[in-house]
């Protein structure tokens, strides 16, 4: 059956993406996990696979053309299937997008007049106190109706609300299920600015993700050589420091930061490697990595981690690196999916 | 300013308004525009608040005049033992302190210990424990918050009555700590609603208590106008009993 | 003026006047008595010569009376309905002010009676206001403003007798000493005796009277006026007295009886109906007439007050503000 490829978000903040580039023509097989074509986000430019296979039957966007997240760019399915219902479909469904467009611009003008009203029907009306106990209990407060003014869901609401599931936690209930209290650990204030700082470039700098995997044996192997040689350990994170420095000092547009209106593309390439600590987490720099040798590296390295665990950082040692590197290999982890470290993070 | 240390009685607060320069211009800001070279150890002492009969003139609850003015204390016990210990400190304390005596509380009764005692500026004193919510109050209006509170008990309420006793400084923390016990609050005030004592604290308890919030924070007020001659017209404008169970049922959601 | 210049009618009516005033209180203390009336009631009994002499001076379509918190003697001198006023003391919407005023703060706008004052000399300078008035808009009228010994003091009083020579304003400021400042003895808290001289501090006329004499009072303030409408500002000092306390709860222990039974010897009402019976201007017979009448309309004002109907609740957000309904 004849299927509808959609422009998906390829960015969080993508609304609308151009088609760079078509990998495939109209009449070409494609595979589970081809990359069918390049587009343009607001960020950048992504490559769009699917996970599936077929023919491509009809090309909606051509190469340049917009399309918003959601809308048809292609068609494909079986070869030599007819399509002319979906084509049909797409193009009544554009004059609605295009009338429902309109609709919403009238909302908003309604809204206008009428902030107050909308204000009220849109959002759930929670007392704060219900809302932080709902939230410390994991509560999904849109299925629980509030019994206060206008639907107000408050304290009592709440606490009902567990009784019909038949868990409770309030203490003076009956149905209390035999679990060990939760533990309350009141947020250290270098938690919460960790908390806030990373939130903040989560939500605030576009995050995308990328990964390769690399054949790291060689690296494994002259590792082994040098540590013989030196009789003492160069870690590992040493080397990628290293090898991530001379990648930079390569490609100078990684190695650069957003500053308001201007990237600035550093002259100095300060890694910071991210080191857990008891109560936090702390980014020691090494400076100039790229002028320095593997031991050089190694040793800048083992001072900083010594430093950190011990809490002994200046701030000038934790801030103001170019890049970041967060590293769980150690703990078996293969991959995760880190958080840019914000410039001047404090801790 | 010059070295005596003087205790001024006015006949009535009404009557103080006569003296509001001298106490806002001069009193309150002597020491700050002299860059703290002189003190100001002065008391205004004296009536409060409407009595009966009296109409606009000489009905008004004058705290909110005085509590805006940076540099004046202002000072409300409700009981006899309270206004023997805080009118020591006053007297006793180096600025200018507005010592406000509900006009109507002149023929309470209370015990005092014939003793020598002071009661700290700033401490709030809890009149009623309870945990179902906080009424916080001061001077006069406590009498029918006392009662309020008993006739709440036979339906099982038990209400927290926070005295504040002293405006400024005001017991930020005793204020707090009982809201967050109790997670709902009325605040019963005599003066008028419009930027007042209560909307004062209203606005601190939903910014340091916001989280413990179950309701909005009630106020019981005078009604917004001036205070009529007519005796039942006079009553309806000021907290009463039923306004303040009202008010507390509002906020308990019943 | 000698007093047989003056019209018999006009002579008449200021005894039936002070007659009126007098017996109005007297019925109002019964009621304050009798709790159905709150708050202060400050009693003129003593007093009513000044009142109705320097008031019987006005043509109140053009002149104004502006009066302290002792205000009963004035508003009846001004020709103000008993009924009304009786109302207000019992606190009804018939009053004058709708039963938000009270005793102290009768008001009638239409009549020129511009209260009705509880602060002490808070008056003087609204009195001095409407003076302006009447000049900036060239008016032929005076403002008689009443205030008593206690109030002389008061910045308030001087500021504004500066000022309405300045502007040589058509106020005339008529002091009633009636000697004690609530309880105290004006003597006590005044640098000086005769008040009147006060007036020569700032460039204006002044004149002490016999307060006890209606006809005297009205003379004084006859010549006041002049004085006012012709651009010198004046300042009476009315010598009085007053029978009863400062106020209902006041005992008058500050004085002796001896002092009010020398004063109630003087009686503005006793000795003026002896003159008039002397001059036959009017006979005992008229006289009792004239009182039957007066306290009929004490009475008449206590029925109409106590059937007068309370103010609805709804009452009490009204007239907060001009145009805004609460």
């Amino acid at each position: 059956m004849a299927n509808k490829l959609l422009m998906i978000a390829l960015s969080p903040t993508m609304e609308k993406g151009t088609i760079v580039k078509w990998n495939v023509k109209e009449g070409d097989s494609f595979k589970e996990g081809d990359i069918l074509c390049e587009v343009e986000t607001d960020k950048t430019t992504m490559e769009y696979e699917l996970m599936e296979e077929g023919t491509i039957l009809k090309i909606i966007v051509p190469e340049g053309g917009k399309a918003a997240v959601g809308d048809a760019i292609a068609i494909y399915g079986e070869e030599g299937e007819d399509y002319s219902d979906l084509i049909n479909e797409i193009e009544n469904n554009n004059d609605e997008n295009k009338a429902d467009n309109k609709d919403k611009e009238k909302n908003v003008e309604n809204n206008k007049d009428n902030k107050i009203n909308n204000f009220d029907i849109n959002r759930i009306k929670i007392s704060p106190l219900a809302k932080k106990i709902a939230l410390m209990k994991n509560i999904n407060i849109s299925k629980i109706k509030g019994s206060g003014p206008g639907g107000r869901i408050i304290k009592r609401d709440i606490e009902n609300y567990k009784v019909e599931k038949g868990i409770s936690y309030t203490s003076n209930s009956t149905v209390v299920e035999t679990t060990d209290e939760d533990i309350i650990i009141p947020l250290s204030d270098k938690r919460k600015i960790i908390g806030e700082r990373l939130s903040e470039s989560k939500y605030t700098s576009p995050h995308f993700y990328l990964t390769v995997s690399v054949n790291m044996e060689n690296i494994m192997e002259n590792r082994k050589k040098i540590n013989n040689m030196l009789n003492e350990k160069i870690s590992l994170n040493a080397f990628l420091i290293k090898l991530i420095a001379n990648t930079l000092k390569k490609h100078k547009r990684v190695n650069s930061t957003l500053n308001g209106e201007n990237i600035i593309e550093f002259g100095r390439v300060d890694i910071a490697i991210a080191v857990a600590q008891d109560d936090g987490l702390i980014t020691p720099v090494v400076r100039n990595a790229d002028k320095k040798g593997i031991l050089q590296v190694e040793n800048d390295l083992r001072e900083l981690i010594d430093r950190a665990k011990n809490n002994k950082l200046e701030p000038e040692e934790y801030t103001n690196s170019t890049f970041t590197i967060s590293n769980l290999g150690s703990f078996g982890i293969d991959e995760f999916t880190a958080i840019i470290n914000p410039q001047a993070l404090q801790y | 300013m010059a070295g005596l240390r003087p205790i001024v009685e006015f006949m009535t607060f009404n009557f103080a308004l006569q003296a509001f320069d001298q106490i806002v211009n001069n009193a309150a800001k002597m020491r700050y525009m002299s860059g703290g070279q002189f003190k100001m150890p002065i008391v205004f002492r004296g009536p409060n608040g409407p009595a009966e009969y009296l109409s606009s003139q000489h009905s008004q609850a004058t705290q909110t005049f005085f509590a805006h003015v940076p540099g004046l204390k202002v000072i409300t016990p409700a009981t006899p033992y309270d206004a023997k210990g805080l009118l020591k400190t006053a007297i006793r304390d180096d600025n200018p302190v507005i010592f406000l005596e509900g006009e109507m509380m002149y023929s309470w009764e209370g015990e005092v210990p014939e003793e020598e005692y002071i009661i700290e500026f700033g401490k709030a004193d809890i009149k009623n424990e309870g945990n179902d919510v906080t009424i916080i109050t001061y001077s006069k209006p406590l009498k029918v918050v006392m009662e309020s509170v008993t006739l709440l008990e036979k339906e099982g309420i038990n209400a927290e009555v926070v005295d504040l006793r002293s405006i400024r400084p005001l017991d930020e923390e005793t204020i707090i700590k009982s809201v967050m016990k109790t997670n709902r609050c009325v605040i019963v005030d005599e003066s008028w609603p419009f930027v007042s004592v209560a909307s004062h604290v209203g606005w601190l308890i939903s910014n340091k208590a916001f989280d413990y919030l179950d309701a909005p924070v009630e106020l019981v007020t005078s009604e917004d106008v001036p205070l009529p001659y007519n005796h039942k017209l006079e009553l309806a404008a000021q907290p009463s009993v039923e306004k303040i169970i009202n008010a507390v049922k509002k906020v308990l959601y019943i | 003026m000698p007093i047989e210049n003056i019209e018999k009618n006009k002579l008449k009516d200021m005894l039936y006047k002070m007659i009126l005033i007098r017996r109005f209180e007297e019925k109002a203390a019964q009621s304050y008595g009798l709790k159905k009336i709150g708050g202060f009631l400050h009693l003129y009994i003593g007093e009513e010569a000044v009142a109705v002499g320097s008031i019987s001076n006005l043509n109140m379509k053009n002149d104004y009376v502006v009066a302290a918190y002792r205000d009963h003697g004035h508003a009846l001198a001004a020709g103000m309905d008993p009924n009304s006023l009786m109302a207000e003391l019992y606190g009804k919407i018939t009053g004058c002010s709708k039963g938000k005023g009270g005793s102290m703060h009768f008001f009638d706008y239409e009549k020129h009676f511009f209260g009705g004052n509880g602060i002490v000399g808070a008056q003087i300078p609204v009195a001095t206001g409407v003076g302006l008035k009447i000049k900036y808009k060239k008016e032929d009228g005076v403002v008689l403003c009443y205030f008593g010994d206690g109030a002389i003091h008061q910045g308030s009083f001087h500021e504004s007798l500066n000022i309405a020579k300045i502007w040589n304003l058509p106020v005339v400021y008529i002091c009633e000493n009636n000697q004690y400042g609530m309880g105290t003895d004006f003597r006590r808290v005044s640098s000086v005796d005769d008040f009147s001289i006060m007036a020569q501090s700032y460039g204006m006329k002044g004149k002490q009277a016999n307060g006890m004499d209606v006809i005297e009072m009205y003379d004084v303030t006859k010549e006041a006026i002049k004085s006012a409408k012709s651009g010198t500002p004046y300042l009476i000092e009315a010598k009085t007295y007053r029978y009863k306390g400062h106020s209902m709860s006041d005992p008058a222990k500050y004085r002796t009886k001896e002092e009010l039974e020398e004063y109630k010897k003087r009686d503005p009402i006793y000795s003026f109906k002896e003159k008039l019976k002397e001059m036959n201007v009017i006979n005992e017979e008229e006289y009792i007439a004239m009182d039957k009448k007066c306290k009929k309309m004490a009475k008449d004002a206590i029925d109409f007050a106590e059937k007068s109907p309370e103010p609805d609740l709804s009452e009490l957000y009204t007239d907060v503000y001009v145009g805004v309904k609460i």
